[in-house]
């Protein structure tokens, strides 16, 4: 039981710290001022946001919708597309760290904005991977 | 891949919900596996067999 909860609440507690850290930073830093047309890319990074907590609580709820049917919440299907998931995202992701560094070096945007998009880029092709696995099936090819 | 899941399920009157809870997966790996977009580990393959009281080579036809 202590093993199942585990499972079922840690993920959603990883993902709501990750997005209540986002938010402090994003607020302290100023950048995440309330939206008008001149602040175009917050309203992206919140719209993001908001988009990776969507994610989780429908992870959430079909997880609780397995247990109650007596399903598990995770199997070797869910486990293998997680799996491919993150190795996909990880290597798409390096070359977005690339074009990250560029950006730096080239254009006058500010690093931490620039590391923002980059950490919140990761988590969106992470969870870009997992749907398309999702839907697709064919994991084994 | 092919498999033979569906038509054994009919057989036996049991719904994807039903085997699911019988091989212990969730109900959207048995969906793949019918649709023939998922091939089973051994372990999988072999629970189904059980279930439906034969061999895994009669379930499932490599082409």
């Amino acid at each position: 039981m202590l093993f199942t909860m585990k499972k079922f609440f840690l993920p959603l507690f990883i993902l709501t710290m990750v997005i209540i850290t986002v938010g402090i930073w994003l607020f302290q830093s100023g950048t995440a001022e309330p939206a008008d047309s001149s602040k175009f890319p917050e309203i992206i990074q919140v719209i993001i946001i908001a988009a990776l907590f969507s994610f989780g609580i429908y992870f959430a709820i079909s997880r609780i919708k397995n247990q109650k049917q007596g399903l598990p919440v995770e199997d070797e299907l869910s486990k293998k597309i997680k799996l491919k998931a993150a190795a996909y995202s990880y290597y798409v992701s390096l070359y977005l760290w690339l074009i990250a560094i560029y950006i730096i070096e080239e254009k006058s945007i500010e690093a931490h904005i620039v590391m923002t998009a980059g950490i919140l880029g990761m988590a969106i092709l992470f969870g870009a991977f997992y749907l398309y696995f999702s839907l697709r099936g064919n994991i084994n090819e | 891949m092919n498999n033979r899941i569906k038509e054994l399920r009919a057989r036996y009157n049991l719904t994807q919900l039903d085997l699911a809870i019988k091989v212990g997966v969730r109900r959207e790996t048995i969906v793949f596996l019918e649709k023939g977009k998922y091939n089973p580990s051994l372990k999988l393959a072999y629970d189904i067999s059980k279930v439906f009281e034969c061999t895994i080579e009669d379930i499932f036809i490599f082409n």
